[in-house]
């Protein structure tokens, strides 16, 4: 069921109605994963099979680790852990697998290439390790022992609703057990920041609907081979106008999480903030997808030393962290490549930085160079989520260079610089607002500003197609 | 701030609806080949107007009108032909909307491409099908940045109002076209599984003895491609399939033309100058058989 779909508008309204009523109130939090699962299983009620056995596990190996034999804890844990990535290599790895390793025709190769994808896996498997470790972490503090109910019946319905709750359930943000589960409570239906809800809602249906929807189109041509088709400029600009594309779709998707979630009471964690206005690429993986990489920050790469063991191991870990990173967006491996690429960065970067810092006050021409820098590099990196056969990038590149002298094909190039336009607003708009946080402007110009995005969604949305992030 | 801001959308709607309903925004189309189905669909399902010749087809079928101005066929032709899409969804259209045209033509070329259900969902949805009818500035053609974007082509004067021009040279550039050629020569070189060909003319034969049922003549017509392509496993093997079961339903044929005669910009669709040529053929054809 996509956002943007008249059920899922249905289903918030009932859900929402059936959620204040007074006599509903003590199973409010039931009500939700009735409604989550009704949301999960819509269009292949089958999937609902491998997430309760994910829920089964997590309920049972968290509540172990906590009330469980104090002695065997740490292998519960593990055993949490193993498990949800098990689950994850085999639905998620299994096709890479097959089409790598075994010959055309080969029986096992055969079975591995056709397991089927659950959507929303990669999401759900990582909050269960999130539950788990955060058990583990915290078993003898008694903010994080709250986390795991005493009760099984609690602590099952806490963790099925932490997993489940539908805004999130398929493409994030990625929950941490120790952000959200500690906001299960009763909730009221005059305790609804509207306002907040109504902002997160607009802006996430206008980047989705009015802007990725629309580019999505006009970057159909980097595909291979209608790509050879088109000259280097339109190349370049549809390369740009597919960076602004995945960040409208999915920063689009996370706000309308946030929305949504915020009309039940619960705030979801920012998972965008403003990224393409990064100097450098450590800042921007503080803004790009927040949950991801706060998660591989939380849950691999401190565990793996973080900078705690010297600078060479802390470049190890870094890349060791954007390959397993860039593995976890799909299977293939121009995700791998796109890790690597991301890994190799931050470690440069890192390794600059350790022997060239910072200037503390960089001016703006400074500012605005090593912006661009890290805006290229992040731009072309995307070639490899959007050509998932390594040589079709290869090609595209080539192409770049080789179809100089094509005319161009301008209708795609004014298309794309419309559509892209109000994302580069959005980011300085937002510089803007940093420089003058209390500047009348801002306060008397947004209700318009909302206003006007509203009537976009109306009247200016694209042909609506699924979010890029469900395919991970 | 919520207040004003949805009084402010209020505001724009209503504006924005007289402006559309008051001004006709011929320069206007989709903004890309998805969007340009729908509006080619929306323009036939809101239509006042009724058309007796229908065509159904692909992107193929597509060029036919879509690059030359209206006069090119007769006023009662509607070319529900859509890039990217097949002829079922022409068909469902149709069908869908309890349609029954004179003569139906169906392209040949694209056989093997199945109806897309979003499209016709997002067409007749039950929600936005009423309130496009009504609300003509919810309708995609009047999407304000496609509005905006094409503005410029309302000073030239509307094409449709104008005699048709001569069209000298070609669209394509020619390393575009070897490639996409190249792409499509193998695409095309060997045929299809025989048991796929039989289920996609399965599929068809249904929508063919509806329209039989209620009095539609059924025409086959096929567009000629590059000469390289032409006589390609594939062709062949549709051209053939599709005769053998649809003669014996009494369906009419618009036999491809020699396609030596032709110029594709990338293989398969006809460059503007052939769209004329094969117009001629195509009206000539269709009057010697009593078609039209």
């Amino acid at each position: 069921m996509l956002f943007n779909s008249f059920e899922f508008v249905a289903l918030v309204l009932v859900s929402l109605f059936v959620y204040y009523l007074p006599f509903v109130r003590k199973v409010q939090v039931p009500v939700l994963i009735a409604a989550s699962l009704f949301f999960y299983g819509y269009t292949n009620p089958a999937l609902l099979i491998l997430f309760l056995v994910s829920v089964v596990i997590n309920v049972t190996t968290s509540y172990l680790v906590v009330h469980g034999l104090p002695a065997r804890r740490r292998l519960y844990a593990t055993l949490g852990v193993v498990i949800n990535l098990l689950i994850l290599a085999f639905f998620k790895y299994s096709p890479l697998v097959g089409r790598t390793f075994f010959p055309p025709g080969h029986s096992v190769g055969e079975f591995l290439t056709y397991v089927p994808l659950p959507i929303g896996i990669s999401f759900f498997t990582f909050e269960g390790i999130s539950l788990v470790v955060d058990a583990y972490k915290g078993r003898d503090i008694p903010a994080y022992r709250s986390l795991v109910a005493k009760s099984v019946v609690k602590h099952t319905i806490n963790t099925t609703f932490f997993v489940a709750f539908f805004p999130h359930l398929v493409a994030g943000p990625i929950l941490k057990a120790h952000d959200f589960i500690p906001q299960i409570r009763e909730k009221f239906f005059t305790e609804i920041d509207w306002t907040y809800c109504y902002k997160a809602l607009v802006t996430g249906y206008f980047l989705k609907m009015v802007i990725a929807d629309q580019l999505n189109h006009h970057t159909f041509w980097i595909q291979y081979p209608y790509f050879e088709t088109h000259s280097s400029f339109v190349l370049l600009t549809l390369l740009f106008g597919y960076s602004i594309q995945i960040f409208a779709d999915f920063a689009g998707y996370s706000l309308i999480a946030i929305g949504v979630a915020g009309l039940f009471g619960y705030r979801l964690m920012q998972n965008f903030n403003y990224p393409y206005i990064s100097t450098s690429f450590s800042e921007f993986w503080r803004r790009w997808h927040i949950s991801l990489s706060t998660f591989l920050k939380e849950y691999l790469y401190i565990p793996l030393g973080g900078n705690r063991k010297g600078p060479y191991r802390t470049y190890f870990n870094l890349m060791l962290t954007m390959v397993l990173g860039g593995l976890w967006h799909g299977a293939a491996w121009s995700y791998a490549v796109w890790g690597t690429f991301h890994g190799l960065a931050l470690a440069l970067e890192r390794f600059w930085r350790d022997r060239h810092p910072a200037p503390k006050n960089p001016s703006l021409v400074y500012q605005i160079g090593s912006g661009f820098v890290v805006f290229f590099f992040v731009t072309f990196a995307w070639l490899l989520f959007k050509l998932t056969d390594f040589n079709h990038v290869i090609q595209y590149i080539q192409a770049i260079f080789n179809n100089t002298g094509m005319s161009s094909y301008m209708a795609i190039v004014v298309y794309v610089a419309l559509y892209t336009f109000p994302v580069v607003l959005y980011h300085f708009y937002y510089l803007f607002k940093m420089q003058y946080p209390t500047h009348r402007l801002s306060q008397t110009f947004e209700p318009y500003l909302y206003g006007f995005m509203f009537f976009m969604i109306v009247t200016n949305s694209g042909i609506g197609t699924d979010f890029i992030y469900f395919q991970f | 701030m919520l207040k004003k801001s949805l009084l402010t959308a209020l505001l724009l709607l209503i504006g924005y609806e007289v402006l559309m309903r008051s001004v006709d925004a011929w320069w206007s189309t989709g903004q890309n080949a998805p969007q340009s189905s729908v509006v080619r669909a929306h323009n036939f399902i809101y239509s006042p107007q009724t058309y007796d010749h229908i065509m159904v087809g692909s992107s193929i079928g597509n060029r036919i009108t879509s690059k030359v101005p209206a006069d090119s066929l007769p006023d009662s032709f509607y070319n529900l032909s859509f890039g990217g899409q097949s002829i079922f969804d022409g068909l469902l259209i149709l069908q869908n909307m309890d349609y029954k045209p004179k003569v139906l033509f169906i392209e040949m070329n694209v056989l093997m491409r199945n109806a897309d259900p979003e499209l016709q969902a997002s067409l007749f949805s039950p929600i936005m099908y009423p309130v496009k009818r009504v609300m003509h500035s919810w309708r995609e053609r009047n999407q304000p940045l496609g509005v905006l974007a094409r503005l410029p082509l309302a000073f030239d004067g509307n094409p449709d109002l104008q005699p048709a021009g001569v069209i000298t040279g070609l669209e394509r550039s020619e390393d575009a076209y070897k490639t996409m050629l190249g792409v499509q020569m193998e695409n095309q070189q060997n045929a299809y599984p025989e048991n796929y060909v039989t289920d996609q003319i399965t599929k068809l034969k249904p929508f063919v003895e509806y329209f039989q049922n209620i009095g539609t003549t059924v025409v086959f017509f096929e567009v000629p491609v590059d000469p390289k392509i032409c006589e390609l496993a594939a062709p062949v093997q549709l051209r053939t399939k599709i005769k053998e079961a649809f003669l014996p339903l009494n369906c009419k044929f618009i036999d491809m033309p020699a396609c030596d005669d032709y110029l594709t910009t990338d293989g398969t669709h006809l460059e503007k100058i052939s769209v004329y040529k094969y117009l001629q053929y195509f009206r000539s054809e269709a009057k010697r058989q009593n078609i039209l």
